[in-house]
Protein backbone atom coordinates (compact mmCIF):
# COMPACT_ATOMS: atom_id res chain seq x y z
CA UNK A 1 0.00 0.00 0.00
CA UNK A 2 1.06 3.54 -0.76
CA UNK A 3 2.80 5.08 2.29
CA UNK A 4 0.98 8.33 2.19
CA UNK A 5 -2.54 6.61 1.98
CA UNK A 6 -1.56 4.27 4.81
CA UNK A 7 -0.18 7.18 7.22
CA UNK A 8 -3.66 8.77 6.41
CA UNK A 9 -5.73 5.15 7.09
CA UNK A 10 -3.65 4.89 10.26
CA UNK A 11 -4.66 8.94 11.09
CA UNK A 12 -8.03 8.04 11.01
CA UNK A 13 -7.24 4.69 12.99
CA UNK A 14 -6.30 7.24 16.28
CA UNK A 15 -10.03 8.46 16.67
CA UNK A 16 -10.96 4.61 17.48
CA UNK A 17 -8.79 3.67 19.88
CA UNK A 18 -7.93 4.80 23.66
CA UNK A 19 -10.82 7.15 25.45
CA UNK A 20 -13.88 8.23 23.60
CA UNK A 21 -13.17 5.78 20.96
CA UNK A 22 -15.12 6.01 17.45
CA UNK A 23 -15.51 2.62 16.93
CA UNK A 24 -15.59 -0.18 19.28
CA UNK A 25 -12.13 -2.07 18.30
CA UNK A 26 -11.47 -3.87 21.52
CA UNK A 27 -11.14 -7.62 20.82
CA UNK A 28 -13.97 -10.08 22.65
CA UNK A 29 -14.26 -13.03 22.79
CA UNK A 30 -17.67 -15.05 22.51
CA UNK A 31 -18.67 -14.37 26.10
CA UNK A 32 -18.50 -10.74 25.02
CA UNK A 33 -15.52 -10.34 27.18
CA UNK A 34 -12.74 -8.03 26.33
CA UNK A 35 -9.57 -9.97 25.50
CA UNK A 36 -7.39 -7.16 23.82
CA UNK A 37 -7.42 -3.39 24.29
CA UNK A 38 -7.97 -1.43 21.34
CA UNK A 39 -4.81 0.07 21.64
CA UNK A 40 -2.62 -2.44 23.74
CA UNK A 41 0.83 -2.22 23.14
CA UNK A 42 2.54 -5.09 21.29
CA UNK A 43 0.06 -7.31 20.58
CA UNK A 44 -2.31 -4.78 18.38
CA UNK A 45 -1.96 -4.75 14.60
CA UNK A 46 -3.66 -2.61 12.05
CA UNK A 47 -2.11 -3.99 8.50
CA UNK A 48 1.34 -4.65 8.77
CA UNK A 49 1.30 -1.80 11.77
CA UNK A 50 1.72 -2.58 15.34
CA UNK A 51 0.85 -0.17 18.14
CA UNK A 52 3.72 0.55 20.02
CA UNK A 53 3.45 3.21 22.68
CA UNK A 54 0.30 5.26 23.30
CA UNK A 55 -0.53 8.40 25.59
CA UNK A 56 -4.05 8.53 26.60
CA UNK A 57 -4.74 8.80 30.21
CA UNK A 58 -6.16 10.67 32.95
CA UNK A 59 -3.53 14.26 32.15
CA UNK A 60 -3.91 13.86 28.36
CA UNK A 61 -7.86 13.62 28.80
CA UNK A 62 -8.14 16.13 30.64
CA UNK A 63 -6.34 18.69 27.74
CA UNK A 64 -8.06 16.56 24.95
CA UNK A 65 -5.15 14.62 23.59
CA UNK A 66 -4.89 11.39 22.47
CA UNK A 67 -1.60 10.06 20.62
CA UNK A 68 -0.40 6.68 19.25
CA UNK A 69 2.69 5.40 17.68
CA UNK A 70 3.03 2.25 15.29
CA UNK A 71 5.46 0.13 14.22
CA UNK A 72 5.92 -0.42 10.54
CA UNK A 73 7.33 -3.97 9.08
CA UNK A 74 10.32 -2.24 7.90
CA UNK A 75 10.52 -1.55 12.18
CA UNK A 76 10.14 2.73 11.32
CA UNK A 77 7.43 4.28 13.65
CA UNK A 78 4.67 6.27 12.62
CA UNK A 79 3.16 8.73 15.24
CA UNK A 80 -0.64 9.30 14.82
CA UNK A 81 -2.37 12.27 16.44
CA UNK A 82 -5.87 12.24 17.06
CA UNK A 83 -7.76 15.37 16.09
CA UNK A 84 -11.11 16.92 17.50
CA UNK A 85 -13.61 14.30 18.64
CA UNK A 86 -14.78 17.23 21.89
CA UNK A 87 -14.75 20.55 20.15
CA UNK A 88 -15.74 22.29 23.23
CA UNK A 89 -15.17 19.38 25.90
CA UNK A 90 -17.27 17.87 28.21
CA UNK A 91 -16.93 17.37 32.14
CA UNK A 92 -15.03 14.77 31.68
CA UNK A 93 -12.52 15.44 28.46
CA UNK A 94 -10.72 18.90 27.67
CA UNK A 95 -11.61 21.29 25.13
CA UNK A 96 -9.94 20.81 21.76
CA UNK A 97 -10.66 24.11 20.82
CA UNK A 98 -9.15 25.63 23.75
CA UNK A 99 -6.14 23.19 24.42
CA UNK A 100 -5.55 22.72 20.84
CA UNK A 101 -6.26 25.44 18.63
CA UNK A 102 -3.58 27.74 19.34
CA UNK A 103 -1.60 25.59 16.63
CA UNK A 104 -3.43 26.91 13.87
CA UNK A 105 -2.61 30.84 14.87
CA UNK A 106 0.93 29.92 15.22
CA UNK A 107 0.95 28.78 18.78
CA UNK A 108 1.92 25.56 19.05
CA UNK A 109 3.00 25.39 22.41
CA UNK A 110 -0.71 25.19 24.07
CA UNK A 111 -1.33 22.44 26.40
CA UNK A 112 -2.03 19.83 23.18
CA UNK A 113 1.00 21.02 20.81
CA UNK A 114 3.35 20.80 24.10
CA UNK A 115 1.94 17.48 24.83
CA UNK A 116 2.06 16.12 21.24
CA UNK A 117 5.60 17.20 20.95
CA UNK A 118 6.53 15.61 24.38
CA UNK A 119 4.92 12.95 23.28
CA UNK A 120 7.15 12.24 20.31
CA UNK A 121 10.30 13.21 22.21
CA UNK A 122 9.43 10.42 24.59
CA UNK A 123 9.02 7.68 21.68
CA UNK A 124 12.12 9.16 19.92
CA UNK A 125 13.89 7.94 23.50
CA UNK A 126 12.51 4.85 23.64
CA UNK A 127 12.86 3.94 20.06
CA UNK A 128 16.22 2.59 18.41
CA UNK A 129 18.68 5.04 17.32
CA UNK A 130 18.73 3.53 13.85
CA UNK A 131 14.61 3.96 13.77
CA UNK A 132 13.55 6.74 11.59
CA UNK A 133 10.26 8.41 13.36
CA UNK A 134 7.18 9.99 11.23
CA UNK A 135 3.93 11.50 12.31
CA UNK A 136 0.48 11.65 10.18
CA UNK A 137 -2.78 13.55 12.05
CA UNK A 138 -6.09 14.68 10.33
CA UNK A 139 -7.89 18.12 11.42
CA UNK A 140 -6.62 19.24 14.87
CA UNK A 141 -4.22 15.90 14.75
CA UNK A 142 -2.74 17.25 11.39
CA UNK A 143 -2.52 20.45 13.22
CA UNK A 144 -0.41 19.02 15.96
CA UNK A 145 1.89 17.10 12.82
CA UNK A 146 2.47 20.54 11.03
CA UNK A 147 3.24 22.42 14.84
CA UNK A 148 5.99 19.94 15.13
CA UNK A 149 7.46 20.28 11.30
CA UNK A 150 7.93 23.95 12.28
CA UNK A 151 10.88 21.84 14.60
CA UNK A 152 12.21 20.36 11.82
CA UNK A 153 10.22 17.00 13.09
CA UNK A 154 9.00 15.08 9.77
CA UNK A 155 5.39 14.54 8.90
CA UNK A 156 1.89 14.00 6.78
CA UNK A 157 -0.96 16.79 7.70
CA UNK B 1 -29.48 54.69 42.77
CA UNK B 2 -27.89 54.34 39.09
CA UNK B 3 -30.40 52.73 36.62
CA UNK B 4 -28.83 50.03 35.11
CA UNK B 5 -28.39 50.81 31.15
CA UNK B 6 -30.62 49.53 28.67
CA UNK B 7 -27.07 48.11 26.29
CA UNK B 8 -26.13 46.14 30.00
CA UNK B 9 -30.34 44.52 30.16
CA UNK B 10 -29.86 43.52 26.59
CA UNK B 11 -26.32 42.06 26.96
CA UNK B 12 -27.72 39.81 29.83
CA UNK B 13 -30.94 39.15 27.99
CA UNK B 14 -28.87 37.84 25.03
CA UNK B 15 -26.67 35.82 27.19
CA UNK B 16 -29.20 34.16 28.89
CA UNK B 17 -30.91 33.58 25.34
CA UNK B 18 -27.55 31.79 24.13
CA UNK B 19 -27.38 29.85 27.30
CA UNK B 20 -31.16 28.43 27.36
CA UNK B 21 -30.81 27.92 23.46
CA UNK B 22 -27.24 25.80 23.87
CA UNK B 23 -29.17 24.03 26.93
CA UNK B 24 -31.98 22.98 24.85
CA UNK B 25 -30.00 21.58 21.92
CA UNK B 26 -27.03 19.88 23.76
CA UNK B 27 -28.78 19.18 27.12
CA UNK B 28 -26.67 16.97 29.88
CA UNK B 29 -27.30 15.65 33.01
CA UNK B 30 -25.45 14.31 36.34
CA UNK B 31 -26.08 10.66 37.93
CA UNK B 32 -24.62 9.16 41.18
CA UNK B 33 -24.75 5.56 40.97
CA UNK B 34 -22.98 3.11 43.93
CA UNK B 35 -21.11 0.01 42.80
CA UNK B 36 -21.12 -2.64 45.58
CA UNK B 37 -18.86 -5.86 44.90
CA UNK B 38 -19.25 -8.99 47.41
CA UNK B 39 -17.14 -11.58 47.94
CA UNK B 40 -17.07 -15.07 49.99
CA UNK B 41 -14.40 -15.36 52.07
CA UNK B 42 -13.61 -18.08 54.67
CA UNK B 43 -14.50 -15.30 57.20
CA UNK B 44 -17.78 -14.65 55.55
CA UNK B 45 -19.30 -12.15 53.11
CA UNK B 46 -17.36 -9.17 52.53
CA UNK B 47 -18.53 -5.98 50.62
CA UNK B 48 -16.80 -2.37 49.86
CA UNK B 49 -18.94 0.00 47.80
CA UNK B 50 -18.46 3.72 45.97
CA UNK B 51 -20.45 6.14 44.86
CA UNK B 52 -19.53 7.86 41.62
CA UNK B 53 -20.53 11.09 39.88
CA UNK B 54 -20.99 10.89 36.11
CA UNK B 55 -21.52 13.50 33.47
CA UNK B 56 -23.98 12.52 30.19
CA UNK B 57 -23.92 15.24 27.97
CA UNK B 58 -24.49 15.68 24.31
CA UNK B 59 -21.76 17.13 22.19
CA UNK B 60 -21.92 19.84 19.37
CA UNK B 61 -20.44 18.66 15.74
CA UNK B 62 -18.63 21.58 14.94
CA UNK B 63 -15.54 21.96 12.43
CA UNK B 64 -15.33 18.09 11.89
CA UNK B 65 -15.50 17.04 15.80
CA UNK B 66 -16.68 13.30 15.65
CA UNK B 67 -18.03 13.05 19.23
CA UNK B 68 -21.95 13.19 19.63
CA UNK B 69 -21.58 12.68 23.37
CA UNK B 70 -19.73 11.32 26.18
CA UNK B 71 -20.28 10.00 29.46
CA UNK B 72 -18.10 9.71 31.98
CA UNK B 73 -16.97 9.84 35.22
CA UNK B 74 -16.29 13.35 37.18
CA UNK B 75 -16.25 12.47 40.71
CA UNK B 76 -15.14 9.34 42.07
CA UNK B 77 -13.10 6.49 43.03
CA UNK B 78 -11.73 2.51 42.61
CA UNK B 79 -14.13 -0.07 44.77
CA UNK B 80 -12.09 -1.11 47.45
CA UNK B 81 -12.98 -4.52 49.39
CA UNK B 82 -11.04 -5.19 52.37
CA UNK B 83 -10.69 -9.03 52.86
CA UNK B 84 -8.29 -8.74 56.06
CA UNK B 85 -5.54 -10.68 55.88
CA UNK B 86 -6.04 -11.96 52.64
CA UNK B 87 -5.23 -8.35 50.85
CA UNK B 88 -7.43 -5.06 49.20
CA UNK B 89 -9.32 -5.92 46.43
CA UNK B 90 -9.90 -2.92 44.27
CA UNK B 91 -12.71 -2.58 41.32
CA UNK B 92 -11.42 -0.64 38.86
CA UNK B 93 -13.07 2.60 36.63
CA UNK B 94 -12.20 0.61 33.69
CA UNK B 95 -13.68 -2.94 32.38
CA UNK B 96 -15.21 -4.86 29.75
CA UNK B 97 -17.80 -2.46 28.80
CA UNK B 98 -16.14 0.88 27.36
CA UNK B 99 -12.55 -0.24 28.26
CA UNK B 100 -10.84 2.69 30.11
CA UNK B 101 -14.39 4.57 29.98
CA UNK B 102 -15.84 1.78 32.14
CA UNK B 103 -16.75 4.09 34.93
CA UNK B 104 -19.56 6.19 32.75
CA UNK B 105 -20.51 3.10 30.30
CA UNK B 106 -21.55 1.08 32.55
CA UNK B 107 -24.06 3.21 33.48
CA UNK B 108 -25.81 3.56 30.45
CA UNK B 109 -24.68 -0.50 29.90
CA UNK B 110 -26.89 -1.40 33.11
CA UNK B 111 -29.64 1.00 32.78
CA UNK B 112 -30.52 1.02 29.01
CA UNK B 113 -32.85 3.97 28.28
CA UNK B 114 -33.71 2.10 24.59
CA UNK B 115 -33.23 5.63 23.41
CA UNK B 116 -29.48 6.99 22.12
CA UNK B 117 -28.18 7.95 25.56
CA UNK B 118 -27.22 11.28 24.58
CA UNK B 119 -30.98 12.48 22.85
CA UNK B 120 -33.10 14.36 24.75
CA UNK B 121 -35.11 11.50 25.79
CA UNK B 122 -32.07 9.40 26.22
CA UNK B 123 -30.55 12.36 28.80
CA UNK B 124 -34.25 12.85 30.50
CA UNK B 125 -34.47 9.00 31.22
CA UNK B 126 -31.27 8.87 33.16
CA UNK B 127 -32.59 12.45 34.74
CA UNK B 128 -35.52 10.52 35.96
CA UNK B 129 -33.68 7.64 37.39
CA UNK B 130 -34.20 6.89 40.54
CA UNK B 131 -33.64 4.39 43.06
CA UNK B 132 -33.00 2.34 40.43
CA UNK B 133 -30.68 -1.31 41.10
CA UNK B 134 -29.29 -4.07 39.34
CA UNK B 135 -26.87 -6.98 39.27
CA UNK B 136 -24.13 -6.96 36.80
CA UNK B 137 -23.62 -10.28 34.31
CA UNK B 138 -19.70 -11.20 34.60
CA UNK B 139 -19.33 -9.56 31.10
CA UNK B 140 -20.09 -6.22 32.79
CA UNK B 141 -18.00 -6.68 35.55
CA UNK B 142 -15.06 -3.72 36.37
CA UNK B 143 -11.27 -4.71 35.92
CA UNK B 144 -10.53 -6.25 39.62
CA UNK B 145 -6.88 -5.55 40.77
CA UNK B 146 -5.13 -5.97 43.95
CA UNK B 147 -1.24 -4.72 44.98
CA UNK B 148 0.97 -7.54 46.32
CA UNK B 149 2.45 -4.35 48.46
CA UNK B 150 -0.18 -1.23 48.80
CA UNK B 151 2.92 1.12 48.73
CA UNK B 152 4.49 -0.58 45.65
CA UNK B 153 2.40 0.11 42.21
CA UNK B 154 4.66 -2.18 40.52
CA UNK B 155 3.24 -5.23 42.81
CA UNK B 156 -0.51 -4.67 40.87
CA UNK B 157 -2.07 -8.13 39.87
CA UNK B 158 -5.11 -8.35 37.65
CA UNK B 159 -7.82 -10.55 39.23
CA UNK B 160 -10.22 -12.70 37.05
CA UNK B 161 -14.31 -11.27 36.78
CA UNK B 162 -14.58 -15.68 36.79
CA UNK B 163 -14.21 -17.95 39.88
CA UNK B 164 -13.55 -20.49 37.72
CA UNK B 165 -10.98 -19.80 34.61
CA UNK B 166 -8.26 -16.90 34.36
CA UNK B 167 -8.63 -14.49 31.43
CA UNK B 168 -6.51 -12.20 29.58
CA UNK B 169 -5.56 -8.88 30.99
CA UNK B 170 -6.18 -7.67 27.73
CA UNK B 171 -2.97 -6.04 27.93
CA UNK B 172 -1.01 -8.82 27.40
CA UNK B 173 -0.68 -11.28 30.42
CA UNK B 174 -3.23 -13.08 32.18
CA UNK B 175 -5.67 -11.94 35.12
CA UNK B 176 -5.38 -15.05 38.18
CA UNK B 177 -8.37 -16.15 39.56
CA UNK B 178 -9.51 -15.04 43.27
CA UNK B 179 -8.58 -17.66 44.49
CA UNK B 180 -5.02 -17.75 42.92
CA UNK B 181 -4.27 -14.76 43.98
CA UNK B 182 -6.19 -13.98 47.64
CA UNK B 183 -6.23 -17.68 48.98
CA UNK B 184 -8.91 -21.05 49.26
CA UNK B 185 -12.16 -19.86 50.16
CA UNK B 186 -11.97 -16.96 48.27
CA UNK B 187 -14.30 -16.16 45.42
CA UNK B 188 -16.42 -13.10 43.47
CA UNK B 189 -20.19 -13.22 44.51
CA UNK B 190 -21.81 -10.18 43.00
CA UNK B 191 -21.49 -6.95 41.75
CA UNK B 192 -24.91 -4.26 41.72
CA UNK B 193 -25.23 -0.85 40.64
CA UNK B 194 -28.00 1.02 41.79
CA UNK B 195 -29.05 5.33 41.74
CA UNK B 196 -27.94 7.08 44.73
CA UNK B 197 -27.94 10.79 46.32
CA UNK B 198 -25.42 9.65 48.46
CA UNK B 199 -22.40 11.64 48.39
CA UNK B 200 -19.70 10.63 45.89
CA UNK B 201 -17.03 8.67 47.83
CA UNK B 202 -13.19 9.79 48.30
CA UNK B 203 -10.35 8.81 50.40
CA UNK B 204 -9.02 6.21 48.38
CA UNK B 205 -5.30 8.37 48.68
CA UNK B 206 -5.05 6.99 52.25
CA UNK B 207 -4.32 3.47 50.84
CA UNK B 208 -2.14 4.26 48.23
CA UNK B 209 -0.70 7.61 49.11
CA UNK B 210 1.41 7.46 45.88
CA UNK B 211 -1.43 8.04 43.59
CA UNK B 212 -2.08 11.54 43.84
CA UNK B 213 2.03 12.14 43.06
CA UNK B 214 1.91 9.90 40.00
CA UNK B 215 2.58 11.36 36.72
CA UNK B 216 1.87 9.51 33.81
CA UNK B 217 0.93 5.65 33.93
CA UNK B 218 1.84 3.70 37.66
CA UNK B 219 4.76 2.01 36.06
CA UNK B 220 5.89 5.76 36.25
CA UNK B 221 6.52 5.88 32.69
CA UNK B 222 5.19 8.90 30.61
CA UNK B 223 4.23 6.62 27.61
CA UNK B 224 1.76 4.21 27.63
CA UNK B 225 3.51 0.67 26.80
CA UNK B 226 2.98 -2.96 27.04
CA UNK B 227 1.39 -5.13 29.64
CA UNK B 228 -0.91 -3.69 32.46
CA UNK B 229 1.17 -1.84 34.64
CA UNK B 230 2.12 0.68 31.81
CA UNK B 231 -1.80 1.28 30.80
CA UNK B 232 -2.96 1.66 34.28
CA UNK B 233 -3.03 5.11 35.67
CA UNK B 234 -4.64 7.14 38.30
CA UNK B 235 -7.86 8.10 36.37
CA UNK B 236 -8.70 4.04 36.60
CA UNK B 237 -8.71 4.61 40.48
CA UNK B 238 -9.97 8.09 40.83
CA UNK B 239 -11.74 11.00 39.23
CA UNK B 240 -11.68 14.37 40.13
CA UNK B 241 -9.34 16.58 42.45
CA UNK B 242 -7.18 15.46 45.16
Amino acid sequence: MDDTLFKAILAMDSYNRGYNYGIDLNIRNANGDIIQQSDAPDITHIGNATVYKNLGNADAQNIGFYGIAYTLSSGNVVISYRGTDSLFGTSTIGSDWYNGYGVALGHPDGPEGAMAFSFYNAVDLAAADNVSISTTGHSLGGGLVNGERNNSLSGSA
Amino acid sequence: MKKIPKSVWILLGLVATIYAAWSIAYPSTAVRYRMTVTLETPEGIKTGSAVREVAIEKSPQFLGSTSVGAVGVTRGEAVIVDLGKHGVLFALMRGGVGGIDYGGYILTTAFPSGNDPFSREGIGYYRSLKNAKTTLTPQQYPMFVRFRDLNDPKTVEAISQYNDRDMPTGYGGMAKTAVEVFGAGIKLKEVTIEITRDSVTTGIEKLLPWLPQTKGYISGQFLGGAGLLNQLDKGDFYKGSK
